[in-house]
């Protein structure tokens, strides 16, 4: 169910007049496992895993380098089917997506943020974001792009190429891509992990804005506890567990 | 994302790694360059071939004479004439009316009295060539293109002209002069009839004289002058006003001595030169003599189309090699493209028009560089040819089909070389994305 406007619907039934609040896309895990093999060892990823996304929450999944937190964020991204268990996003049951239907799910519901930012080297700040745009069969995707690099404070910088960008910005061009389709649910692995401090809390806060105005889901796996402690609520995997 | 998106995308990727891109570019080029010198070469030199079979005129022409022809012509290139059989509008007429046959060009040849200078009063007080009996051949010479004949030096007679004449070697032998000694000089022709007299059959001249505007070679007929056939035709209807001067000058009954047929195609020349035959005419086309030449020129484009096809296979594994390292290169953007929502034929797409790109400019630089090279051949071989005292071959004729065939030809196979990469990158996890993060 897409938004349904400033102050008339949030959760907890508290209204604000800056929030936009979508209704459904909540995420749910029901006794989700995965194991993939490293050479010869099959390595146990997720185990039994139970979770619940409400619509617009902002979680934060924290854990040890091979916890599964990446594992976790893959499957509910739609990089790769859970191997047994249930997950759903929105109306969307993920071990039922193939093929296109997959990456239609990819483009139109989730929005990645990656530690790496994943921008493309050769493109532009304006043609990474509006490749992404391109991707859904819409017009008007080069304004669409300017407009959202306008709004992540990156105005002067459209034509710029990444190597060009110091690693804030950089995330920022991510972030506005991420969004460029519009998602319900933005998935950020690690999003300040390859900024300092300060970098990485002017990105941490216009996710948070961007999120609140648009009412999307945010969930961000992280090692830095400040970030996490950011969240609305807060998820720690260890050893593929979840601990609440 | 559309075509357009992936071909900007395609033609950014191969700006990234611009070493690699070029030598990717080059190997396709040298490819393109190497087939299409060899194309060009061999279908100059097949033609050159053909044509010196068919005496300078093309392959396509047989010869028809005047002459009934005997049981054996059907089995045999050369002319195989028994008696007289004329030949009239009619029979052009016919002849022309086959989808079989392109043109039938008639031809009129003359028995003549031919004086080369010095003329006149003056000839008894200076010693000149003798005068010698020959034959003047008459011809349409706005269609010489089709026949088997070959300027060696100055041009053609004037279409229609009465007063222009091409010799050949014959006359120069007979009149001890040299090419350039002859032309622009004029020669005295009489064109005989007979006539009875008290004194008995005797034979008087209608006289011309005709300046020698060019050497040729030519296989119409036998003869020492061509000229236009309407000269020829002067000279019959000035025999045909005599009476019949037996075997030493019969009337010329037959309103032309012969003609050249030409077929629509070598395909169709045995069937051209059977309905020639069929009409009951003697004939000449070198039909089985092309045709075992065909063969051979066939095998020899055989074996250099597969040295260029070798050149080219060389050419696409070196794209191929190029793109599965751009796709080891690439794999994370490949994720992360997938990561936000590309699809496995937008990542196809990517990399086939990436290849496709390498192709069509080592495709178009291969072919310029191709065509130039057998430009440089050309010109070496006519210089060559011209310090022998031989005829240059016209090179350097653009073959549209084997242009279009070089540039698209090697565009896909670049981009048939770029398939088996462009499916591994299609088919790259989307969890690459955050491999290793």
């Amino acid at each position: 169910m897409r938004l349904i406007g400033p102050g008339l619907a949030s959760r907890g039934g508290v209204a604000h007049a800056s929030k936009v609040t979508r209704l459904g896309s909540a995420i749910r895990l029901q006794r989700v496992n995965h194991v993939y093999q490293s050479g010869r060892v099959t390595v146990e990823a997720l185990h039994d895993i139970d979770l619940e996304i409400p619509a617009s929450g902002y979680v934060a999944l924290t854990g040890p380098s091979g916890a599964g937190k990446s594992t976790l964020l893959s499957l509910i991204g739609g990089l790769e089917r859970p191997q047994k268990g249930d997950l759903f996003v929105g109306d969307h049951d993920l071990q039922q997506l193939r093929g296109d239907a997959l990456a239609a799910y990819r483009r139109t519901t989730i929005g990645f943020v990656f530690q790496h930012f994943g921008l493309l080297d050769l493109l532009s700040a304006r043609e990474n974001v509006q490749l992404a745009a391109s991707l859904s069969p819409s017009k008007g995707q080069r304004q669409r792009a300017e407009q959202l690099l306008d709004e992540v404070g990156l105005k002067d910088r459209f034509e710029h190429r990444p190597g060009q960008l110091s690693g804030g910005e950089r995330q920022r061009v991510a972030i506005a891509r991420a969004l460029v389709n519009d998602p319900s649910v933005i998935l950020a692995d690690e999003p300040t992990g390859n900024l300092d401090a300060a970098s990485g809390m002017r990105v941490l806060d216009l996710l948070e804005r961007l999120r609140t105005q648009r009412g999307c889901t945010l969930l961000v796996v992280t090692h830095n506890e400040a970030v996490a402690q950011r969240a609305e609520e807060r998820y720690r995997l260890d050893a593929g567990r979840l601990i609440a | 994302m559309n075509w357009n998106d992936s071909l900007a995308l395609a033609s950014k990727s191969l700006r990234r790694r611009p070493a690699r891109a070029l030598l990717t570019i080059l190997a396709v080029a040298l490819g393109t360059t190497l087939l299409v010198a060899l194309g060009s070469v061999a279908s100059t030199a097949g033609s050159r071939i053909v044509s010196k079979l068919s005496n300078g005129g093309p392959g396509t022409a047989i010869k028809m004479a005047a002459s009934q022809a005997d049981s054996d012509q059907a089995y045999t290139d050369d002319l195989r004439a028994t008696v007289a059989k004329p030949i009239t509008d009619g029979t052009i007429d016919t002849l022309r009316r086959s989808p079989h046959i392109a043109a039938v060009i008639p031809v009129m040849a003359a028995r003549v009295l031919v004086v080369p200078p010095p003329f006149g009063s003056a000839a008894a007080a200076t010693r000149g060539q003798p005068a010698f009996n020959d034959t003047m051949v008459g011809v349409d010479v706005r269609q010489a293109n089709n026949l088997p004949i070959t300027v060696l030096a100055g041009r053609l007679p004037e279409a229609k002209s009465l007063t222009d004449v091409a010799i050949t070697e014959s006359y120069l032998d007979h009149s001890s002069m040299s090419v350039s000694g002859a032309l622009g000089t004029e020669v005295e022709v009489a064109e005989p009839q007979a006539f009875q007299s008290q004194a008995g059959l005797q034979f008087r001249g209608r006289w011309i004289r005709a300046r020698i505007v060019g050497v040729v070679s030519q296989q119409v007929g036998s003869g020492a002058l061509l000229v236009p056939i309407e000269q020829a035709q002067l000279a019959r209807a000035w025999a045909l006003s005599g009476v019949d001067g037996g075997d030493v000058f019969p009337l010329p009954r037959s309103p032309y001595s012969g003609a050249i047929v030409l077929a629509s195609s070598l395909n169709d020349l045995h069937a051209a030169r059977s309905i020639v035959t069929g009409l009951g005419y003697a004939n000449t086309a070198p039909e089985h003599l092309v045709t075992s030449v065909l063969r051979y020129l066939r095998v020899v484009d055989i074996v250099l189309a597969g040295i260029g096809a070798i050149a080219l296979g060389i050419a696409a594994m070196g794209v191929a090699n190029a793109l599965l390292a751009a796709v080891r290169e690439r794999r994370r953007e490949i994720g992360v493209l997938k990561a936000i929502g590309a699809r496995d034929r937008d990542i196809l797409r990517w990399f086939l028009l990436e290849a496709f790109s390498v192709g069509v400019v080592g495709g178009v630089v291969g072919t310029v560089a191709g065509l130039l090279i057998a430009l440089w051949v050309g010109v070496s071989v006519n210089d060559y040819l011209s310090q022998q005292g031989l005829q240059s071959i016209q090179f350097g004729d653009v073959s549209w089909p084997l242009i279009a065939a070089a540039v698209l030809g090697s565009s896909l196979l670049a981009m048939a070389a770029g398939v088996v990469p462009a499916l591994q990158a299609a088919r790259l996890a989307p969890r690459e994305a955050v491999a290793g993060a």
